[in-house]
């Protein structure tokens, strides 16, 4: 399991992805009487620092400190609960009060990559680090932007800089241990995956992360699968396999079982286990994307072409844009004789991703369906009519 | 002769994708090379039997000697065409031992080019145990190329600098120069294969398609030349000289080095139209035959393109004659009445040839 975006199938998000990791947990708040209202109770609760926080910020003689520091808290409430205009607020509240307060500026940056402004979040992530050149969070943030950027010698270098700073920063570790996978560096990618693993639960988890969903995640879990995935790189399954048997051992969650059911996929005459596992994950989570995109690919293997079509809907609905699942649900409506529904699905998929387009483009040129030397430029006449071909060529793959 | 730059283009893709010509040698690295084979002295039948398999490894032996003639046993196999028993014993070999790089570097091997993510598991695994195996490097940035370039040079750079005679990881690094647009360093690395070993057809014949690709058609020809001096049947030496004469003006000449690739026009095909490389060399000698005044045989191809192509063939011609003025044919990969009109008023009647010639 991946949630950066790197591994094939899951849902693109662009440049966005893996920025979403929280902040890690830097302060406590020490008025005992509003305790809910603290940095760690965002780590344990998010929502539930939002309405002791509001209570707290009416106190009319606040320190502007002070007041600052419940902004950033509800702030972080807000945006750990996918309420990014309200977390956007309360930040740009808190450094108008605490501008100095370099904490900030990674979740205001996080915030605004979210929300899709780029540029602006590179500005916040500049600024927390003139304040704070050591700065662990926003390192890592830098990393990940350069990574995205094609530039992994350097995001790893970033990566590290964090690193040096606070070796425990999970995120860092995760991240540096991908951009390692991403380089074949295995060996260097099982070292970090390894100090996340070794991790306490309890501990890893305050510092938590969001998917590109922003749907926060279990960061123990996060670490068995990542290790599970270097190992399966390298052959070594029974190490894969007993890495994600733990996970759901430890939490019987959609995560650990989505996990388990994707490695599952690839291993010989597994099959059912991981439908198994998959469909287990889907009833825990009815909103797991990655889950129902997964289980309709293995319907597809499995010749279940009816029952694949429900679960991509059900994927769909979820994120009608998720590219990969209209990919496979085009493949499972070519299976089905449903070709006007196949070329719409993949015609729609390429329009909206440029991973399946590149995807889709190099097999229309393999099967002969688009002249080898020829890139086109958007959905041209050309390429509509090669993908209606390859939807009535049960080859064309 | 600008058209036969299709056919050049169909021959690089099937010449590096397919490892055609058989070597004598397993080759180091890369699907390139083929295995030697050792007939069965019992016959064919006999061999695909295991009649001639070698006996069963000794399984008092220890792991390490164990594995290492599950290894041995593996390559006897291999030159006996049993796959899928060669794989077995490299199973083996790696379960007894699995620090025996030599396994994985096999397993990886036989995984291309069906199981190119398998074959990947393996060359990591070996890279794990062995780093800086220029075998394996070269493997790997064969396998990265069509993924990510930039990390498969890293890997082909590594090969060459832990082996600068490593013939394979030189040819490796030529195709991902090439596919990077950079022709002039990738015939560097095709010399450079060459000068260490000469009599390397493979290689020769890949640089001869990049010396096309650069527009040097008579060095190209001399690279080809050399090729089927060793052996007149190559085909893929056979379709670069084509493409040579055309070039050159000699369409009489290319009709004939593609006629020795796909037999003569409607008689029975050498080789597939279904297959996108094919397919376009039978429309390609139909523009030919048309322009040496053969309407009749370029027909036949045309007719051979659509006959025996079977549904893809078809959808193919389809698609690209809607592209070049025939937007009212429908695309379903049937033959029909109007697709053969429009067959022949393209290419015969040579109706869209600005379009094919734009299309090259």
């Amino acid at each position: 399991m991946r949630w950066d975006g790197i591994a094939g199938a899951k849902p693109a998000a662009g440049l966005l992805f893996a920025l979403f990791a929280l902040c890690p947990v830097t302060a406590s708040h020490a008025a005992e009487a509003v305790a809910a209202c603290t940095q760690l109770s965002v780590e344990t609760d998010p929502a539930a620092v939002i309405a002791p926080c509001t209570a707290l910020l009416k106190t009319p003689d606040l320190s502007a400190a002070a007041r600052g520091q419940e902004l950033f808290i509800r702030g972080q409430g807000y945006h750990h609960t996918k309420q990014l205009e309200l977390a956007q607020w309360d930040y740009d509240a808190a450094l108008k009060l605490t501008p100095d307060n370099d904490a900030i500026y990674p979740s205001r940056a996080n915030v605004a990559f979210r929300l899709g402004h780029f540029e602006e979040a590179v500005a916040f992530l500049r600024r927390g680090l003139a304040i704070n050149p050591k700065n662990a969070h926003a390192l890592r943030m830098v990393g990940v932007i350069l990574r995205n950027m094609g530039r992994p010698d350097e995001a790893i270098r970033y990566f590290s800089m964090a690193l040096d700073v606070d070796p425990n920063e999970a995120n860092a570790l995760l991240f540096r241990s991908y951009a390692f996978q991403n380089e074949r560096r295995f060996d260097l990618a099982l070292q970090d995956a390894g100090k996340l693993v070794a991790m306490p639960p309890e501990k890893i988890n305050l510092q938590g992360f969001l998917d590109n969903d922003g749907v926060k995640r279990d960061f123990h879990i996060l670490a068995l699968s990542n290790r599970a995935d270097i190992f399966s790189a390298i052959g070594k399954f029974d190490l894969a396999q007993r890495d994600l048997d733990d996970a759901v051992n430890y939490k019987r969650t959609a995560d650990s079982l989505e996990a388990r059911g994707e490695f599952l996929m690839g291993r010989p005459g597994e099959r059912q286990r991981a439908l198994d596992d998959l469909q287990a994950a889907t009833a825990l989570d009815p909103n797991m994307l990655q889950a129902f995109y997964l289980k309709g690919a293995v319907l597809f293997d499995l010749k279940r072409y009816q029952d694949a079509v429900v679960a991509l809907d059900r994927a769909l609905t979820i994120s009608p844009n998720y590219d990969y699942a209209l990919r496979m649900r085009a493949k499972v409506y070519r299976a089905l004789g449903q070709t006007d529904s196949a070329v719409r699905d993949l015609q729609q998929a390429v329009v909206e991703s440029p991973r399946v387009a590149a995807l889709t483009i190099r097999t229309l040129k393999m099967s002969g369906y688009l002249p080898s030397g020829e890139m086109p430029n958007g959905l041209t006449p050309e390429l509509r009519d090669a993908i209606h071909a390859c939807m009535l060529d049960a080859a064309c793959n | 002769m600008r058209t036969l730059l299709l056919g050049a283009l169909a021959v690089t893709m099937f010449t590096i994708n397919s490892g055609a010509a058989a070597e004598d040698s397993l080759g180091t690295a890369g699907p390139l090379r083929f295995v030697a084979t050792a007939p069965c002295p019992a016959g064919m039948l006999a061999q695909l039997q295991g009649k001639c398999d070698p006996p069963p490894v000794d399984p008092k032996l220890g792991p390490h000697a164990r594995s290492a003639a599950e290894v041995q046993r593996a390559y006897k196999l291999i030159a006996l065409v049993r796959m899928k028993q060669a794989k077995d014993a490299l199973d083996a070999a790696i379960v007894a031992d699995p620090n025996n790089v030599t396994a994985y570097k096999l397993r990886a091997r036989l995984a291309i080019p069906t199981a190119l993510a398998s074959a990947e598991v393996d060359v990591n695994a070996g890279l794990m145990l062995a780093p800086n195996d220029a075998d394996l490097l070269a493997t790997r940035a064969y396998l990265r190329g069509s993924k990510n370039v930039v990390g498969a040079l890293r890997d082909a750079d590594a090969a060459i600098a832990a082996d600068p005679h490593n013939v394979d990881a030189h040819w490796i690094r030529a195709r991902l120069l090439r596919s990077a647009g950079k022709l002039a360093a990738a015939e560097a690395d095709l010399t450079s294969a060459l000068t260490i070993e000469p009599h390397d057809m493979q290689v020769r014949l890949a640089r001869a398609q990049l010396r096309l690709a650069l527009n040097r058609p008579a060095d190209a020809a001399a690279d080809a030349s050399a090729v089927l001096e060793q052996n007149p049947a190559d085909m893929f030496a056979r379709q670069v000289r084509a493409v040579v004469r055309g070039k050159l003006g000699d369409l009489q000449g290319a009709v004939e080095d593609l006629t020795a690739v796909l037999g003569a026009p409607g008689q029975a095909a050498n080789v597939m139209p279904a297959n996108p490389s094919f397919g376009e060399l039978y429309v390609q000698r139909a523009i030919l035959l048309a322009r040496l005044h053969r309407p009749d045989d370029a027909i036949r191809d045309l007719d051979t393109v659509a006959a025996i192509g079977g549904q893809r063939a078809v959808l193919r011609m389809q698609v690209y004659l809607r592209a070049h003025g025939y937007a009212d044919l429908p695309i379903d990969g049937k033959r029909s009445a109007a697709l053969d009109k429009a067959m022949k008023s393209c290419f015969v009647d040579n109706v869209c040839w600005q379009g094919l010639t734009q299309r090259i």
